[in-house]
């Protein structure tokens, strides 16, 4: 079947009635979670996991990944406003995007940043729809590099993430840890469940996850003042045509946007790049190739129009390596293969073959999610502004409530809500000792696909260690993932000798 | 000289023992699985490779954090060496960062504690009181007495969550709330 057929054949699924109407659900609580501070599309997520059980996988997916992708457009409202990013992605916009709302052209900011992340987006979309071929590269490799991929991209997802690296492996080895709870998927044999029934299945996703970023952040944000401060908005004109950007500064974003694109893009592919670094290094790179970088920091408009767009095709870019190799990227992407496999579905270089309509149902739901946000976010930008005036002392306890109905939910059992408790006590405790419960969840996410990979090779290389001097390929990747865990002691010693050469 | 320990070193401290007996709590439960039989992993070798790795990355995590703390301590001796200020400076930047920023944030334990209490009290009262009891209680107890905001405004945001809320899971989204006291009122 050719490209167009495959997409004639997902958009027949993502335009039926209940998947637009999730597609809508995604799109506008990923914007109305990307315009509060203080609550991400990881926590939204989270929260959301186990209304997903009831749901049909397509719409479920379909919903997720709205939520994902609107939420990098909500950032960049509160950024240009209010000068507080509502995602960290949209941290760099605030450079340029708030500087510009003070000389009173933030329509034109909020405006350009839309249409990017549209552009940026849809790049990003065309990108994933096209590099399906990927998949059958993936089904060439065995299990051992299956493993050695997912070690790396693990890996990466720590070091570019994690302020300490050496608490963000911790935190990957407890997350590893916690997945091994529970039936052993190849010898039947419990683990660590201390004669608990409840435990035998293991550890439900959507209670951890809940626990870690639902109520965990709750309790953080308890007990600080600062952040819970509602900050002044600035009182601009955010009307329709305010926010069309003007021929000149269409001129002066549209390399930008393109390079923005692309940069996005092939970061986004990569685990641990992402949404945060590709705005970023959009941002440093535009500023260093503009004929005037003094411009930057005081309301250049290609420092809004680069970032945004590489912010959005990163995130679509993410969609690949999750969907096609079965190894989520970054935290975010992480759940949303969670949610797939509650669904009894794992998304991988087989799910293309044996799920062709589910992948195309979702790949063609981005570019309606696409259209749905820029048509939500211009005329609509005043309303979604009006969110941030939602006070903590509301939010906090709401969040609270549907954590709790979410995990009474799953299994009508009591006991579930108290074990989110617990995780919620521990996701506090994680951030108090300055662990991010991120690679965690990636980890507790990921660990049964790589146990069960990584035991599979070894039972196929018959237990001889030579399995993995034979395969070359999953050794770089071994190779690679531990320079990156040695790389400050490396540096250290590097460092040390060139100053003792110099003495 | 005895040196005095920051916040920062001393959560590190509890965290890296913490993660030290759970590693050896792990390898002990591991070996009392089976790990490799006729040249096959078995079930537990994953998790005793786990709690090896745990316990190690704790023992490394806590020869840090002493190491940051003895050099911090130096740092304000003019007579340290450069190669110690060099290794306090590898440590802090590519091992340990501190999050500098929250030191001089206010913090409100007593709001924190106020919401541990809610929570808690909640999951007791959950299948006793009933969704809609526990939530109203709930809701109004931490707008009305953990934020501080009027009787009229909790009551009122109070009344609309339950409402809604119920509206939302029970008859949209069909979960089966607890109805707790009020099944009694019910018949």
């Amino acid at each position: 079947m050719g490209f167009l057929d495959n997409l004639l054949i997902g958009f027949s699924i993502s335009l039926t009635q209940t998947n637009l109407l999730y597609c809508f659900i995604g799109v506008f609580l990923g914007t109305v979670i990307g315009v509060l501070p203080g609550l991400g599309p990881t926590a939204t997520i989270a929260i959301l996991l186990p209304v997903t059980f009831k749901l049909d996988i397509t719409s479920a997916i379909i919903m997720l990944s709205g939520i994902y992708y609107g939420s990098q457009y909500g950032g960049t409202i509160t950024s240009v406003l209010v000068n507080i990013p509502g995602e960290a992605a949209s941290v760099v916009t605030c450079f340029d995007g708030y500087q510009m709302a003070r000389k009173g052209r933030a329509g034109a900011a909020l405006g350009i940043a839309a249409f990017g992340s549209f552009i940026g987006g849809t790049f990003g979309i065309i990108g994933l729809s096209t590099l399906t071929f990927l998949s059958s590269i993936a089904l060439l490799v065995g299990p051992l590099e299956y493993s050695a991929l997912m070690f790396l991209g693990c890996s990466l997802v720590i070091y570019f993430s994690s302020k300490s690296l050496l608490k963000g492996l911790m935190m990957g080895v407890l997350g590893f840890l916690l997945s091994t709870i529970g039936m052993d998927s190849i010898t039947a044999v419990e683990r660590f469940t201390f004669g608990s029934l409840s435990l035998i299945e293991g550890i439900n996703v959507a209670i951890l996850a809940m626990g870690l970023f639902g109520i965990g952040e709750v309790l953080y944000l308890a007990e600080k003042e600062k952040e819970r401060e509602r900050a002044d908005i600035l009182n601009v004109s955010t009307s329709f045509f305010s926010l069309l950007p003007n021929r000149r500064d269409w001129k002066d974003s549209s390399l930008p946007i393109a390079r923005g694109s692309l940069l996005g893009f092939l970061l986004g592919i990569l685990p641990g790049g992402g949404a945060v670094i590709s705005s970023f290094i959009s941002y440093g790179m535009e500023k260093r190739i503009s004929k005037n970088p003094e411009k930057f920091g005081k309301g250049a408009i290609e420092g809004v129009a680069g970032p945004e767009t590489a912010n959005n095709a990163a995130s679509q870019g993410a969609f690949i390596p999750l969907l096609l190799l079965g190894i989520p990227p970054n935290v975010v992407a992480a759940l949303i293969l969670a949610a797939f496999m509650i669904h009894g579905v794992t998304p991988g270089p087989l799910f293309l073959i044996e799920k062709p309509n589910l992948f195309w149902g979702i790949v063609t739901s981005m570019y309606i999610g696409n259209i749905m946000l820029l048509i939500l976010n211009v005329p609509l930008i005043k309303v979604f502004v009006q969110i941030l005036l939602v006070p903590y002392s509301v939010l906090s306890p709401l969040i609270l409530l549907f954590c709790f109905i979410g995990a009474y939910s799953i299994n009508n059992n009591p006991m579930d809500v108290l074990i989110l408790a617990i995780f919620g006590i521990a996701g506090y405790l994680m951030r108090k000792f300055q662990f991010e419960p991120g690679p965690l969840m990636l980890t507790f996410v990921i660990g049964p696909i790589f146990e069960k990979s990584l035991r599979q090779a070894i039972l196929i290389g018959s237990a001889n260690p030579q399995i993995f001097i034979s395969r070359p390929i999953a050794i770089i990747f071994f190779a690679i993932a531990m320079y990156l865990y040695l790389s400050p002691l490396i540096r250290y010693f590097i460092r040390k000798h060139k100053v003792k050469a110099a003495i | 000289m005895v040196l005095k320990k920051d916040k920062y070193v001393r959560r590190d401290i509890i965290s890296s023992l913490f993660f030290i007996l759970l590693g050896l709590f792990v390898i002990y439960f591991s070996f009392r699985m089976s790990i490799w039989k006729n040249s096959v992993p078995h079930e537990g070798f994953i998790p005793l490779v786990l709690g090896t790795f745990m316990s190690g990355l704790g023992i490394g995590l806590l020869v840090f954090s002493t190491v940051r703390n003895k050099i911090k301590g130096n740092m304000g001796d003019s007579s340290a060496s450069d190669g110690k200020k060099d290794l306090i400076e590898i440590v802090k930047s590519q091992i340990i960062e501190e999050d500098t920023s929250s030191g001089e944030e206010k913090v409100d334990l007593k709001r924190l504690y106020k919401y541990l209490v809610a929570i808690l009290l909640y999951v007791i009262l959950l299948e006793r009181l009933g969704y809609i009891m526990t939530t109203g209680l709930f809701y109004m107890a931490i707008v009305k007495f953990v934020e501080k905001k009027g009787y009229f405004y909790s009551l009122l945001i109070t009344l609309a969550v339950v409402s809604l809320s119920f509206l939302l899971f029970s008859t949209l989204l069909r979960v089966p709330l607890p109805p707790g006291i009020l099944k009694y009122l019910g018949g």
